[in-house]
């Protein structure tokens, strides 16, 4: 449950950048980092929770 | 779409390749659900959405085209697919073989492996557009056929080689991962509509409408799409899925049949919101002095998922592009290497896997594969479904005329005459014609199909009479 709350807090994360670019609150290279950012933690976040499942 | 061939890569041995699947086994709508979702937004996505484009669609009919072409591919999935696979329970594959006999499921094998190691080499040269941007390599333009210059052809080896590779040595890691970064990919894809739509001044539906107005002539070597060619190629374009009945490998899980309405997740994401955000990114692209300055000088702006992407999301975008291509073109090379491995059963897995991952790199690097996905897609749809209309009128109407089911087991036979010539005669005559009368193929797969079902039932009462 904790992997499916960590993939959709990322998702809720991703949107609300394009929402804040789209009403003008974002310029597109903060867009781009912060995708970024969530493309990164995305990846090594489920990587890690998967890892400490299993060490469990 | 074409991730939809991951799901079909037959598993170790005891997944019921040769039983039906047991009321055990059986799955609810919440496992379908996100296979079909994340499987239909593939790295093909990121071309079949600029090729509309460049088909000169309208706003109508690409919106409304798309809506009803998919509803269309969902109900055949749900009326025609899975009622026969959750009455059968068994693989595309063991039906087959029960009807037509061992050989020609080789043959179908033979024609399966070679479209896919075509899809294959489509996805490798998406991803390598993502790839040659750090290294500045010319993309290829939408009328190339061969490849453009040194480095792409470098890029396209590598990146071939190591899909290759990794589909050889680490499919279930790829599988895995490509789980994994489904919805990831599925979000970059809405992301990036949304910042295309933006950047072209789109605030309200009207002006969503005003992006594409009433379309536009063809770009030189597409043909001008219209309403019903957007329609008829969103309903077939996955017609090997449903009407060819390879769904059935998976949909034979399904604890109900309305469990055919969960693919409607991969029509509404993958063809429909992808399709249209990637449309979205192209028509962005298409405004920019690059693309006009191409446009003076008589030239044909490239479609070129990688800096697409890269424009509107950075490099979210292109990490998108290149896991969305790779996760593809993965299963779909360790998918044709399984079906070629049929055919020469003493090769190891691994070594057929890695010269077919050859073969597709082979193609990569030709971007017409790319290119011309439109019609490439239809022609795929167009060669694979008639054989589902094998199983469908088998398994509706071969009873009621008398005719024997399972023909092919219950005769000990290896190879049912009747399956080959109905669908060799149903491909001829309907490629002949579309070729002939310059009508594009996506239009007849349907008559292909009802034609192959009708030969099959006749040269069956001809042949079991015998």
């Amino acid at each position: 449950m904790r992997t499916t709350h960590f993939a959709l807090f990322v998702l809720v994360v991703m949107f609300s950048l394009a929402v804040l670019y789209y009403m003008d609150l974002l310029n597109q290279s903060r867009l781009n980092l912060g995708l970024l950012i969530c493309t990164v933690g995305w990846f090594a976040g489920l990587a890690i929770l998967d890892f400490l499942k299993k060490v469990k | 779409m074409e991730k939809a061939i991951a799901k079909e890569v037959p598993k170790k041995s005891g997944e019921f390749e040769r039983q039906p699947v047991p009321p055990s086994h059986f799955k609810d709508w919440r496992k379908f659900l996100g296979m079909y979702a994340g499987e239909h937004a593939a790295g093909t996505e990121f071309v079949i959405g600029p090729l509309f484009l460049t088909a000169g669609v309208s706003a109508f009919d690409l919106i409304v085209g798309l809506l009803l072409g998919n509803f269309l591919a969902v109900l055949s999935w749900r009326y025609i697919t899975t009622p026969i696979a959750t009455s059968q329970r068994l693989t595309l594959y063991y039906k087959l073989e029960k009807i037509s006999g061992r050989k020609l499921v080789t043959v179908y094998n033979m024609a399966n492996g070679l479209l896919f190691c075509f899809l294959a080499g489509a996805m490798i040269t998406v991803s390598a557009t993502a790839v040659g941007i750090p290294f500045d390599m010319p993309m290829p333009a939408l009328t190339d056929t061969i490849p453009n210059s040194l480095s792409w052809v470098l890029v396209v080896l590598v990146v071939g080689a190591v899909i290759s590779i990794v589909a050889a040595r680490g499919y279930n890691a790829v599988a895995k991962f490509s789980n994994i970064a489904a919805p990831w990919m599925v979000m970059v894809f809405l992301i990036a509509g949304i910042v295309a739509a933006k950047r072209l001044g789109v605030e309200s539906l009207a002006d969503l409408w005003a992006v594409w107005g009433s379309g536009s002539e063809p770009f030189p070597g597409q043909i001008k799409f219209t309403f019903w060619h957007v329609l008829f190629f969103a309903w077939f374009c996955n017609a090997a899925m449903h009407l060819g009945m390879s769904d059935m490998t998976v949909l034979r899980y399904a604890d109900n049949n309305s469990i055919g309405w969960t693919t409607a997740a991969g029509m509404y994401v993958g063809h429909y919101m992808a399709w249209i955000s990637a449309c979205l990114m192209f028509a962005l692209y298409l405004k920019s002095p690059e693309a006009a300055a191409i446009f003076e000088s008589g030239g044909v702006p490239p479609v070129s998922p990688g800096p697409l992407a890269y424009e509107v999301a950075g490099i979210s975008g292109l990490i998108c592009v290149l896991v969305a291509g790779w996760t593809t073109a993965n299963p779909t090379i360790y998918r044709a290497g399984l079906a070629f491995q049929a055919i020469f059963p003493k090769s190891s897995t691994a070594k057929v896997t890695l010269v077919t991952g050859g073969v597709a790199t082979i193609a990569g690097l030709f971007p017409a594969f790319a290119m011309k996905l439109l019609d490439f897609v239809a022609v795929y749809g167009f060669i694979l479904a008639p054989i589902g209309a094998v199983i469908f009128f088998e398994h509706y109407f071969a009873e009621r005329i008398g005719l024997r089911k399972n023909y092919a087991e219950v005769k000990g036979t290896s190879f049912n005459m009747g399956v080959l010539a109905a669908w060799l005669i149903s491909m001829i005559l309907f490629y002949g014609l579309s070729v002939y009368q310059g009508v594009f193929l996506s239009f007849f797969t349907f008559p292909a199909w009802i034609a192959c079902g009708l030969l099959f039932l006749l040269f069956s009462k001809i042949f079991q009479k015998k």
